[in-house]
């Protein structure tokens, strides 16, 4: 039977948004 | 004033190029495509490849995972490249350059490593295991904030190169020993599926999807670099100046 897993793979990509999302937003902070 | 300065004797070409800050202030065309296709990455992950029978959906978290890995090991690998060419040619771009890949591997490997518990967690049972493969992976992360702390710490714009670019090439080395750390050690970490002498072990789907965000995470990381390394040179424009 497939687990109901999906919790951990929303997590991973909200996460990725943060860090690449953060990390594109203190790039555009440090060039102003 | 050290010769490896940017703005100091030979460097007129980090000059000529520092006192252009304005040129590519407006949208960074680059950066729009690579959001773009990390967008689509991820609606391909979630919406139209197939669930893993045996792990479940949380095997998705592959189409992050391997992607920010593959992009930490080319980013490590630029700043060894850039490092032996600024120890040899010592012209202050390939050192800011270096500087640039290693911020930029760092965010990416702190991807790495926080996707990879998320993904351990429901697989192994497990959030963290101290074998070589994840514990090495930790280290290379040690390694390569300890360059940017190390680079924050010398004034002189020559040592401060100099010294970083020893320790940006001794970090790079543990790059073939992440890889092959499946090879060498018992681990729990799965063996490469795509990176190996042998064709690819996924269904068409899921290869495809991975390679797209292979692709995707790429540009996302020229496109980050390209704005690094243009904070980096003004920046190193500025500090030139303040010297005088």
């Amino acid at each position: 039977m497939t687990p109901d897993n999906a919790g951990y793979y929303h997590a991973a990509y909200v996460l990725a948004v943060v860090i690449y999302g953060g990390y594109a937003l203190s790039l555009w902070f440090r060039r102003r | 004033m050290s010769d490896t300065s940017v703005g100091g004797g030979g460097g007129g070409a980090p000059v000529a190029a520092a006192r252009a800050p304005a040129k590519g202030r407006g949208t960074d065309w680059l950066l729009l495509v690579a959001v773009v296709l990390v967008v689509i990455t991820f609606v391909r992950a979630i919406y139209f490849t197939p669930i893993e029978a045996s792990q479940g959906a949380a095997q998705k978290i592959f189409y992050v995972h391997a992607p920010s890995a593959w992009v930490a090991f080319l980013a490590f690998g630029i700043v060894a490249v850039t490092s032996i060419l600024y120890l040899w040619l010592k012209d202050p771009k390939l050192d800011l350059a270096a500087e640039s890949s290693a911020e930029v591997g760092v965010v990416f490997t702190t991807m790495v490593l926080v996707s990879g518990p998320l993904w351990g967690k429901p697989v192994w049972g497990t959030w963290w295991t101290w074998d070589a493969r994840l514990t090495l992976t930790l280290f290379l992360w040690f390694i390569y904030v300890g360059y940017l702390v190390l680079r924050g710490a010398i004034e002189d714009p020559g040592m401060r190169a100099r010294y970083s670019a020893v320790l940006g090439i001794l970090g790079a080395l543990l790059i073939p020993f992440i890889h092959l750390s499946v090879y060498l050690f018992r681990t729990l970490h799965p063996m490469p599926i795509v990176l190996k002498p042998s064709a690819p072990s996924l269904p068409k789907q899921m290869l495809e999807t991975l390679l797209f965000a292979f692709v995707s995470f790429t540009v996302l990381f020229l496109a980050f670099l390209r704005s690094r390394y243009r904070l980096a040179i003004d920046r190193a424009a500025r500090e030139a100046e303040e010297r005088r």
